[in-house]
């Protein structure tokens, strides 16, 4: 049986690598993730609040936001495929509760390598320092080789 | 020397919260009119009742009676809105706190106890834990004394693992508590929102209705500059709080204050900025006292702002006070110029004081002569934007009356215009000038203490040049006075004398300025000296605009009415011609309709007492005998060409 893990899991074994100590507080912050998934791409103003977007030094946040928002992404795109055909609007939306607890396949390299810009793109959108931002991604990608290299050898007797 | 206070003068943000409220009652002043009098065809069946009484008497009490309880009811739109934002303002804390699934905050860790203390309120606010929320956003809500501050779900990660940044976000937050802006902030916006949605949007969609394009139009964007007005005011407010929100905090958590503004970002911001710009926020912790100087140009650009809304005020306000009070119509103006010009002295001459307080060496009195002409300015354009002045109501509507018709500045002969404007900025000039001529007497001896004070002098000052000013520009639009005709008409004995006592006390005011800078008092002498010989060069008798014309030779009430449309108030001749008036009441006594008759008589008794009260009685009468054979049933008379008489002045 090949090894098969949620995103949050992913996410979890990201977040380890990158600050293994904010892992305890990963539960709550995946919840509130899931409650408002666009939280940190609206950088408008806000009409309540000081104004100031706060420099995040921790990772739990961004780990979350941008790792979690690529590959549920990733995953609902694909189970919108799979269902394509029938009606889009309801697949679409079964995909995105789907999403969070579907296991991932192994993508291939052309996926893990959409991902990892994904993750980039969203973090640099954010006004991540580059050096930040190119860690977390090459973070993403480095898990997702890990996954994909752990199902090839499950499947490869 | 110490740095001066930026708190030791009242926070700017309450008086751009003051003008907002005046901005909006106007606004809605307006609204009510348009609702319930004008688009209600003016009342035809009241005022249709009022015509057919016999006795002049009752004739002048009914159709009086019917014109205040109109002015009355248009304040129907303030209190409409009024009852909204209270509504809202009264329900928003329960709905935010459902809104965002907000609980209390139990136990608080200690970070945050510590800094609540730190505060020095004198009540402990509640703080809230939100159900969402992974950045450490805050905000303040609640209603005084009960406020309360959300946190977001993720507040104990962040204690975790950057305490720093939500200690100096919650000081922040502390700081609006410690201004005491929280209710202002939501007052501000619920006024802001129940404008436009009660009123920009139904007048406007009204109007599109109820009149042909262009008088539409006239109403549209009038009400939209208006709206935008009150919105830019409201940012504003919501602006100028922030920076004191930072400098309260930086007295009780200045490292964390310095990171979390030297390390954030901006947030994105709409064209309607609702946050200083962080460069400025920084610049002002680190010298507070640049806040109490205002970059060049900002200080003229407020002051025109200020200018606008003051402008709608007074027109909207004095129309409706000249129709309630007993009172003079300049009375009745001077009291809307003071409820206008107490915002107005409050934003600018804020400004010029709290320019003086940064230090002497600033070029505070450049900047308040720069400020005063951009108030005039900003005067003539608000004159021009009320929507009271769109349209000439009666050419559109059948139903209004002559009364609501309220003449724009655009509408004075050009060299009355061009006089007038000159007059305005040259006397709100000269009003901040002697605001920072008075900051120079009083602040080295008194400090800020004095500003009070000051404010009072210069709220009397800018009231009596507004009420003044908008009273000759109502005057001048609608009868083509020439410049001095509209001096020696509004500038009587007893205005001459009033205008002596406050030049005189307003010199006064400025004796310690005597010793220190000699060459200073010297020039205000000499200005005042100007304003005090000013009012005796003009004539002692207004020069009317048209040689006395003469009514119709005819008994028709409609010809009659339809002569004096066309010769105005050149048919009541000059002030002492009662010659004129004897005239004009025999050919009112022979008219056939029997109001007009009685004028007539009233015309020939004023003329043999020699009476002018009872001659502009008669005026008055006459007037509105014709408007109301015109509007309502009876004999029909064709639609005037403007300008229209006016009554009683």
């Amino acid at each position: 049986m090949p090894e098969q893990r949620t995103p949050y899991e992913i996410v979890e074994s990201v977040l380890t690598e990158l600050s293994p100590e904010e892992v305890r507080h990963l539960p709550e912050l995946w919840e509130i993730y899931l409650r408002d998934p666009r939280e940190l791409e609206r950088s408008s103003e806000q009409l309540l609040g000081s104004g100031v977007l706060a420099e995040l030094a921790a990772w739990g946040p961004l780990v979350v936001t941008f790792v979690g928002g690529a590959l549920l992404e990733a995953v609902r795109e694909e189970i919108t495929e799979r269902a394509r055909g029938v009606f889009g609007f309801a697949a679409r939306r079964r995909a995105a509760a789907q999403a969070v607890e579907e296991p991932l396949r192994a993508f291939d390299p052309v996926q893990r390598r959409r991902i990892g810009a994904a993750v980039l793109s969203r973090a640099r959108a954010f006004g991540m320092p580059e050096e930040r931002a190119q860690l977390l991604a090459d973070a993403v990608v480095g898990e997702l080789q890990r996954l994909a290299d752990a199902t090839a050898q499950d499947v490869d007797p | 020397m110490t740095a001066p206070d930026p708190f030791a003068l009242p926070p700017p943000s309450t008086s751009r919260l003051r003008l907002l409220f005046l901005t909006v009652g106007a606004g809605t002043l307006f609204a009510g009119y348009w609702f319930l009098v004008l688009t209600q065809d003016g009342w035809r069946e009241r005022n249709g009742a009022c015509g057919r009484l016999a006795q002049m008497a009752g004739f002048l009490d009914c159709s009086t009676g019917v014109l205040v309880s109109q002015a009355l009811a248009s304040l129907a739109g303030p209190a409409l809105v009024a009852a909204l934002v209270v509504s809202a303002y009264a329900a928003a804390p329960a709905v935010i706190t459902r809104w965002y699934g907000a609980t209390p905050l139990a136990p608080w860790p200690g970070e945050l106890a510590t800094t609540v203390e730190a505060a020095r309120l004198t009540r402990r606010p509640v703080l809230m834990v939100s159900d969402r929320g992974l950045l450490p956003r805050m905000f303040t809500y609640g209603r005084r004394p009960h406020y309360r501050i959300m946190l977001p779900r993720s507040v104990r990660y962040h204690l975790d693992t950057a305490p720093s940044t939500i200690v100096a976000t919650l000081a922040h937050e502390l700081g609006h508590l410690r201004n005491r802006d929280v209710d202002r902030t939501y007052l501000a916006l619920f006024a802001t929102a129940c404008f436009a949605l009660a009123v920009f949007v139904p007048v406007s969609l009204s109007a599109g209705t109820a009149l042909d394009l262009a008088p539409a139009l006239a109403v549209g964007w009038r009400t939209a500059v208006v709206t935008l007005l009150v919105a830019g005011t409201w940012a504003a407010v919501i602006r100028a709080r922030e920076h004191d929100a930072d400098l309260r905090a930086v007295q009780f958590r200045p490292e964390d204050m310095n990171r979390l503004l030297a390390g954030g970002r901006q947030e994105r911001h709409s064209p309607l900025r609702l946050h200083p710009p962080l460069g400025d926020r920084r610049e002002a912790l680190r010298d507070p006292a640049r806040l109490l100087r205002p970059p060049a140009g900002r200080a003229a650009t407020e002051a025109g702002a200020a200018g606008v809304a003051a402008g709608v005020i007074v027109t909207e306000l004095g129309v409706m006070l000249h129709t309630v009070l007993p009172v003079p119509p300049i009375v009745a103006y001077w009291i809307a110029g003071l409820v206008a010009a107490a915002p107005v002295c409050a934003i600018v001459g804020l400004g010029v004081w709290r320019g003086a307080l940064a230090g002497p060496r600033e070029p505070v009195l450049r900047d308040a002569l720069v400020a005063g002409p951009a108030l005039g300015a900003g005067l003539l354009a608000g004159a021009i934007l009320a929507p009271r002045t769109s349209v000439q109501w009666n050419r559109w509507l059948s139903g209004a009356p002559d009364q609501t018709s309220v003449m724009t500045p655009a509408q004075i002969p050009p060299v009355t215009a061009i006089w007038m404007a000159a007059v305005l900025l040259l006397l709100t000039m000269a009003v901040t000038g002697w605001l920072a001529l008075a900051a120079r007497a009083w602040l080295p001896r008194s400090g800020p203490r004095a500003w009070p004070y000051a404010a009072l002098a210069a709220n009397v000052l800018f009231g009596v040049v507004f009420g003044t000013w908008f009273v000759a520009a109502r005057l001048a639009a609608a009868e083509q006075w020439t410049p001095t005709g509209i001096a020696a008409l509004v500038i009587t004995p007893w205005i001459a004398l009033l205008w002596a006592v406050l030049t005189l006390l307003a010199l006064l005011c400025l004796w310690p300025l005597a010793r220190r800078e000699p060459l200073t008092a010297a020039a205000a002498a000499v200005v005042a000296a100007v304003l005090l010989v000013t009012p005796h060069v003009v004539p002692a008798e207004p020069v009317r605009p048209a040689s006395a014309a003469e009514l119709p030779d005819s008994t028709q009430a409609g010809a009659i009415c339809l002569g004096l449309f066309t010769v105005g108030i050149a048919a009541f001749g000059a002030p002492g011609d009662h010659a004129a008036r004897q005239r004009l009441g025999r050919r009112l006594r022979a008219a056939d309709d029997p109001l007009l008759s009685q004028a007539g008589d009233m015309f020939l008794r004023g003329a043999s007492t020699r009476s002018p009260d009872l001659a502009a009685l008669a005026w008055t009468a006459l007037v509105r005998r014709c408007d109301h054979l015109n509007r309502y049933p009876g004999t029909p008379v064709p639609d005037p060409p403007p300008p229209l008489p006016t009554e009683s002045w």
